[in-house]
């Protein structure tokens, strides 16, 4: 590697944004519940906000100009001028499916020596129409495909879940000892959904980039005019075929010298391994129009069947429509079953209890959170407290990873919104702490019956106690069973409740709990009464005793 | 020495030979080495000392000291209040190892008057070390999430500036399960090590109301070393709070009652009312600290359970009478 001509030095510079990206990450997830800042940004979310497909999602999902608004646009401006420039880098550097994709990639050719890739003709159709759903998706209010085919949740979400309980070993954070594991079918659903990818990456190389990523579908047409590309200098070629042996996209046609740089992801990987050094990045020396005609008169051998919407007429275009059709046509039937479960006011039981679900404040509605929701898994990371987890159960088709408040696990912190600073997307909201600390995302309730005062007589006050806009208050109105003298027990004034699951969360009544929150389907704002100054007691030098 | 073992009795009845003394001795010597890198801790004779707390009213007939220190700043308050005690040295030694245990419970910046005042618990820190402590440690078992409820407070910050050092306390992990000799509810409990390790404990609450409990202060502040304090609120809050005392009482209470959160407590809320009463309140018996506070947020030391089951375990006394009060107006 000492006498790399100067152009290789991309490779470098590769290798350097992708190991700043997997440390980044690293330490958003292992030290993202230990942080006890309150920004709008947090460091954390780095990684995250300059994902594509979040940042394409938070355009549409912010209510205002926001900071975290202001850098994802900013990012998607960067990445995709870049990509219009030298291709999609995006790719191989900073996408972590890609990156994962790669990483089984590398392990496949340990087991597969002999002829491994090959040269595939381009099929567009499946991403787009992809793409297309989502978008449809988004507007009508729900986040399945969303979820199952955006790169960067499908690829983070697993790792969120499985490092959660690790971090808060790490920070000396425990949560109650039935909850310090994972969420089991949730994990299970987002490791399967991941590990089918990198076994299929095993075997094909990037068959998501290929077939299926909608972020992808983007990003090629970015790179339709970039100018600064990946080439074969025929004279120089000796025709062995590695390249396209290795090429993991399968965009390089040793044959006819061509490689198709708008799938090309920049790995760089044929221009280490090309023996007589035919393969180059660099600028094209004279700029041709590189839409697709041009593309299709070229040179290069690239032959007319092999292009979409012109070849729609010809019968063997027509059957490469067929699987998008398909697909379009499934989720035309499934998508008012979808709709309504994502709708609906969810019912699911957690733990012992059938109940509306909470879901984190900034969400704003149930349907806005289903529809933005990439489900990556940031805000459970993040979450001091352990409250937000993300669930399988409650939308189930609708949203296989919809971040939901578990009170078991802990409460909502009064003073806390980093849940929403984290979110790349902008499904949770930025709202000032002020509007959060007033934002009702559920609402108390007291089940008599199970209350330690009013079974055993005994003090307890663990809800007043933990409440923080005062709604729980001991007033006595019972006759305690154990002692026949006047309790005091908790009463609910549900129009300062915020749901924050404190009450829940600390009771320490067993196996039921005397206080469960009823989650909201759209958060309403409470109003407080404004706080009553310091009295300063004029009585200098007097003791009370 | 070659004899036929033929039964148990036999072999009980042997005579003790030189090799089974010398093996004898290697073992012990062995253990010996072993003991301080085990686990567990085995009870020496120090420890059953320290159990009964440096503040134990009985241990030598004399009249417990209450010290109460109207007026001035937080620091002035402190140092008066050590000043008029005799000082921190007949307890804090050279190489000590001290514990500071404030209220740290929530996510409150000081003018809430939720957690311990920083500048109170900076002020103690400062003086533990210029004593010669070796290492002075300062944690709670917060209910809120503890880093932002550590820094928030400020008493991360106070206790780092101090020269002390702030340990987490939210984990399991760092809890030991003890037993709890002379409890009828709480029998055992997992207690934080650092509080069963350490030389000194020095309990620094803040006086505020609390709506399970009624009052928070020196024994309810103990609540904060212990993992698992649903127990408590099962099996009786007045009890369990007064029997946690039997295991280890604090060598020195240390009440702020600065700014004092009258209802609402103990986190407050937008309805709390707050009283300025600018007043310290130092004793080593946390039953009389206790009865001294309540009379301060206003309340009757006799509404609250756990001052009378305290006084009736032997934990301290209930009755001013009973104490040395010392009162200081600055």
């Amino acid at each position: 590697m000492k006498n790399l001509p100067r152009n290789h030095r991309v490779v470098y510079l590769r290798l350097i944004l992708l190991w700043i990206f997997v440390a980044g990450w690293l330490l958003a997830l292992l030290r993202g519940s230990s942080g006890t800042s309150n920004q709008d940004i947090l460091p954390e979310s780095f990684p995250a906000i300059l994902q594509v497909g979040p940042a394409i999602v938070r355009l549409f999902s912010a209510p205002s100009i926001q900071w975290g608004f202001l850098i994802s646009f900013a990012g998607l401006l960067i990445i995709i001028s870049t990509t219009v420039a030298f291709g999609r880098w995006y790719c191989a550097s900073i996408c972590p499916m890609g990156v994962l994709q790669d990483l089984a990639i590398r392990i496949s050719k340990k087991f597969r020596k002999s002829r491994h890739f090959h040269f595939f003709k381009p099929y567009h159709a499946i991403p787009w129409a992809i793409l297309v759903l989502i978008g449809y998706g988004l507007i009508r209010g729900y986040g399945l495909l969303y979820t199952m085919f955006e790169p960067y949740g499908v690829a983070i979400r697993p790792f969120s879940l499985a490092l959660e309980p690790l971090a808060r070993k790490f920070s000396y954070q425990t949560l109650p000892s039935q909850y310090s594991t994972i969420a089991t079918t949730t994990f299970l659903l987002a490791s399967i959904w991941l590990a089918l990818f990198l076994v299929i990456a095993f075997f094909r190389g990037r068959f998501f980039c290929r077939h299926l990523c909608p972020v992808g579908a983007i990003l090629e047409s970015c790179a339709i005019g970039s100018r600064r590309k990946l080439q074969i200098d025929s004279p120089t070629c000796v025709n062995c075929g590695k390249c396209e042996s290795i090429c993991r996209a399968m965009c390089i046609d040793s044959a006819r010298h061509f490689i198709d740089y708008r799938r090309c992801v920049l790995c760089f990987e044929c221009l280490n391994k090309c023996p007589t050094g035919a393969i180059t990045y660099k600028q094209e020396k004279e700029r041709v129009s590189v839409t697709e005609p041009s593309l299709l008169s070229s040179s290069s051998g690239w032959s007319e069947n092999t292009s979409q919407p012109v070849a729609i007429s010809t019968r063997r275009g027509f059957i490469k429509f067929v699987p998008m059709l398909l697909l379009v046509g499934m989720w035309i039937l499934i998508e008012p079953s979808v709709r309504r479960r994502a709708q609906s006011g969810v019912e699911i039981s957690i733990g012992a209890y059938e109940r509306h679900v909470a879901i984190p404040p900034g969400a704003v509605s149930l349907e806005r959170l289903v529809s933005r929701c990439v489900g990556c898994g940031l805000c459970e990371a993040v979450c001091p407290s352990g409250v937000i987890q993300l669930s399988s159960s409650v939308q189930g088709i609708a949203h296989p990873a919809l971040p939901i408040l578990n009170y078991g696990r802990g409460y909502c912190q009064y003073d806390c919104r980093r849940c929403m600073a984290v979110c790349p997307t902008g499904a949770l909201s930025i709202i000032s702490l002020e509007e959060k600390k007033l934002t009702r995302v559920g609402i108390s309730h007291f089940v008599r019956g199970r209350c330690i005062i009013v079974r055993h007589g005994r003090p307890c006050g663990a809800c007043a106690e933990h409440c923080p806009t005062g709604a729980i208050s001991l007033q006595e109105r019972s006759r305690g069973r154990g002692r026949g003298r006047i309790m005091a027990e908790p009463v609910i004034d549900e129009s300062l409740c915020i749901g924050c699951g404190a009450c829940e969360a600390v009771c320490p009544a067993r196996p039921k709990k005397a206080m469960y929150v009823e989650g909201l389907a759209v958060h309403e704002k409470i109003t407080l009464a404004s706080s009553k100054p310091v009295e300063i007691k004029d009585d200098k030098g007097k003791f009370p005793f | 020495m070659k004899r036929e073992i033929t039964s148990k009795a036999d072999e009980r009845l042997r005579e003790v030979s030189r090799r089974d003394i010398i093996r004898g001795a290697l073992w012990a010597t062995v253990s010996m080495m072993i003991q301080p890198i085990l686990p567990v801790k085995f009870a020496l004779a120090s420890d059953s000392d320290r159990t009964k707390g440096a503040g134990y009213p009985t241990s030598d007939g004399a009249k417990p000291i209450l010290v109460a220190v109207k007026g001035g700043s937080y620091e002035d308050r402190v140092d008066r209040a050590l000043e008029a005690i005799g000082g921190i040295n007949q307890w804090v030694k050279k190489g000590s190892r001290v514990v500071v245990k404030p209220n740290i419970g929530w996510n409150v910046a000081p003018e809430g008057a939720a957690n311990t005042h920083p500048r109170v618990v900076k002020r103690i820190v400062e003086h533990c070390i210029s004593a010669g402590a070796k290492e002075v440690l300062v944690f709670d078992h917060t209910c809120d999430s503890w880093q932002a409820a550590y820094k928030n407070s400020g008493i991360e910050e106070a206790v780092k500036s101090a020269g002390g050092k702030i340990i987490p306390a939210n984990s399991e992990s760092l809890y030991e399960k003890k037993e709890i000799t002379g409890a009828s509810t709480l029998k055992e409990t997992k207690v934080h090590g650092e509080y069963l390790n350490a030389d000194v404990i020095i309990n620094v609450p803040i006086l505020k109301s609390h709506s399970g409990a009624g009052m928070t202060c020196a024994l309810k502040n103990l609540m904060g070393v212990v993992w698992d304090r649903g127990y408590y609120h099962l099996h009786g809050l007045d009890t369990c709070i007064a029997e946690f005392a039997l295991l280890r009482s604090p060598t020195l209470n240390i009440v702020d009652a600065g700014n004092i959160m009258k209802t609402g407590g103990p986190r407050g809320n937008p309805k709390s009312v707050f009283e300025r009463q600018d007043m310290l309140i130092v004793s080593t018996d946390p039953v009389l600290c206790d009865t001294a506070s309540a009379l301060v947020l206003g309340k009757k030391p006799e509404e609250l359970g756990y001052i009378e089951k305290a006084s009736k375990l032997g934990i301290g006394t209930n009755s001013l009478d009973n104490a040395e009060v010392r009162r200081i107006t600055i």
